[in-house]
């Protein structure tokens, strides 16, 4: 691991397997919504842009930030309307 | 180990199967590649002793409306072929990036009509005696429509300003030499990182003099020092702002982006800047690609047509290219990593964590300034055994020349598309304070890459030649 990535990872709580951001039931991030939501976005800039990377806005905390984040209000998306006797 | 954590630990789950981070989902590498095969395929032509030129076409000078008639006329097959290569590249790509064809290429063909009208009237003989570079009347006619009667919201899918852009500057690149960027590159790099440090740090501080909360500080402050809206919306994912605060910093960023496209340029023809070095001041102070390669274009056409301006209408785009692209954009990722990790350690220690490594600058870097340096490489790669003589006989003809036109329609496709989707009226409302924050950082920016485009670096910024 290189300094640059050591540096990065200091601090980081976890590995890479942790419950994200991007997967949580209170975080969008699709391109066309965040234009959408977020007005002159479009007029100089694109959701579509590399820069933008993959964040997005939780409902939640009402934050724009990155779906490499988490927290402990974190709510699998795929979980909201199954089957609860599917265990 | 806190509960909090604990409950991180106990949910570990696989990433969501889609993700907007997909190279496919950004426009950047589609950009690349749209331009690079442009490039490539004439660099195929040019080897075979043919030309993309019958492809690349666009209005001819004209004095009369008899010889704009005649001209479109006589052209009117290669401008339905022009528009059906825009109209089905452009068509792919934005349905990759989830746009439906079928509102995408009514807006497309307006799009390409008005931008013909536009194209028209600038090479009307007349046309810098009533300031009418394309560039600018792009802007006004689209801001112009944009605020009075508007357009349908449909018509959206057709007004893609970064897609636009990018595919412009990767094309750029094809038209800019690679020793001048080797010879003029670390200065633009310098004279590019004094004013964004100097812009930042200004808007920053100014912001937290007002009250305002450091994200929202950052988010203005790079927005101001690096890349507009882009960076505005990088900075404030990044470092997790509150979901008014991209929205505010993108309201103050575009309303000075728009007020520079049109001052910058009116400055410089005041102060009768050489191109070269008017191009490098707005390379420096303006606050987004789009609108500094409008002002930069809109400038460096009154080389040689207005008394007094010296230099060419390349080295306006060139010394621009220099000081934003590569003195400025690609720093993105750096700054991003840096304030993610500032914010989630200092500014807001909480349990969600950082949520951030090293891999952060590579995944905002703006990808289409690869495609933007590989032209470059490409062009100067397959003319490197011409003399001077036979490069300005031969390739600029039949292989920069055509590349260059295609480059100006997509960079009048962005014009128009910026005018057209700036509503001034659906902007956030941004507030007095980051507005007045903003602003400090503008007058030092713009000072300062005066004086350093003017007075300090201006030998190299008069000097770009091939």
């Amino acid at each position: 691991m290189n300094w640059l990535a050591r540096l990065g990872a200091k601090g980081r709580p976890a590995g890479d397997e942790l419950a994200r951001c991007g997967a949580c039931r209170f975080f969008t991030n699709d391109a066309l919504g965040l234009e959408a939501a977020i007005p002159g976005l479009r007029s100089l800039g694109s959701a579509t842009s590399s820069v933008r990377s993959d964040d997005g806005l939780c409902a939640l905390h009402d934050q724009y930030l990155g779906a490499r984040r988490c927290c402990a209000d974190f709510q699998e998306r795929e979980a909201l309307g199954a089957d609860p006797d599917r265990g | 180990m806190s509960s909090t954590q604990s409950a991180i630990e106990a949910r570990r789950i696989e990433p969501p199967a889609r993700t907007a981070g997909s190279a496919w989902n950004k426009d950047d590498w589609w950009a690349v590649l749209l331009g690079l095969g442009l490039v490539l395929a004439a660099i195929a032509l040019f080897q075979y002793d043919s030309s993309l030129k019958w492809l690349a076409v666009t209005p001819a000078r004209w004095s009369t409306f008899g010889q704009l008639g005649a001209d479109l006329a006589n052209n009117a097959i290669r401008y339905l072929a022009q528009f059906a290569f825009w109209a089905v590249t452009f068509s792919i790509i934005t349905a990759a990036l989830g746009f439906e064809t079928r509102r995408f290429l009514p807006a497309f063909l307006l799009l390409y009509v008005a931008s013909l009208v536009i194209f028209a009237i600038g090479q009307w003989d007349q046309a810098n005696k009533y300031n009418l570079e394309p560039p600018l009347v792009a802007l006004a006619l689209g801001l112009a429509v944009a605020n009075t009667t508007g357009l349908p919201r449909l018509f959206e899918a057709g007004f893609r300003v970064e897609l636009y852009i990018k595919t412009g500057i990767v094309l750029l690149g094809a038209t800019l030499p690679l020793s001048l960027m080797v010879w003029a590159g670390p200065i633009a790099i310098l004279q590019a990182s004094i004013v964004s440090l100097a812009t930042f740090f200004v808007i920053f501080y100014a912001a937290r003099w007002f009250g305002l909360d450091k994200r929202l500080a950052a988010t203005l402050g790079v927005g101001g020092a690096v890349c507009g809206v882009s960076a505005a919306i990088a900075i404030s994912g990044a470092v997790g702002g509150r979901k008014g605060d991209a929205p505010i910093a993108i309201t103050t960023v575009v309303i000075w982006a728009i007020v520079m496209i049109f001052a910058l340029p009116l400055v410089a023809r005041v102060l009768q800047l050489p191109t070269g070095v008017a191009g490098a001041w707005i390379g420096t102070s303006e606050f987004a690609d789009a609108a500094g390669i409008a002002a930069a274009q809109a400038y460096g056409e009154l080389a040689g047509h207005v008394d007094g301006i010296a230099g060419t209408s390349d080295q306006a785009v060139w010394a621009f290219s220099l000081l934003k692209i590569v003195g400025r954009d690609v720093w993105i990722g750096i700054w991003a990593f840096v304030l993610a990790i500032v914010a989630t350690t200092r500014w807001e220690v909480r349990e969600g964590g950082r949520g951030t490594d090293a891999g952060e600058i590579w995944r905002r870097f703006p990808k289409f300034i690869i495609g933007f340096l590989a032209a470059s490489v490409l062009i100067t790669l397959s003319t490197r055994g011409l003399s001077l003589a036979d490069y300005n006989k031969v390739a600029v003809p039949t292989l920069v020349n055509p590349v260059k036109d295609m480059r100006s329609w997509a960079f009048i496709f962005c014009f128009l598309s910026i005018g057209l989707t700036t509503r001034f009226r659906d902007l956030a409302e941004a507030g007095i304070r980051p507005f007045l924050a903003f602003t400090a950082g503008v007058v030092v920016n713009v000072i300062l890459g005066f004086v350093l485009s003017t007075i300090v670096f201006a030998s190299y910024w008069t000097n770009l030649v091939r």
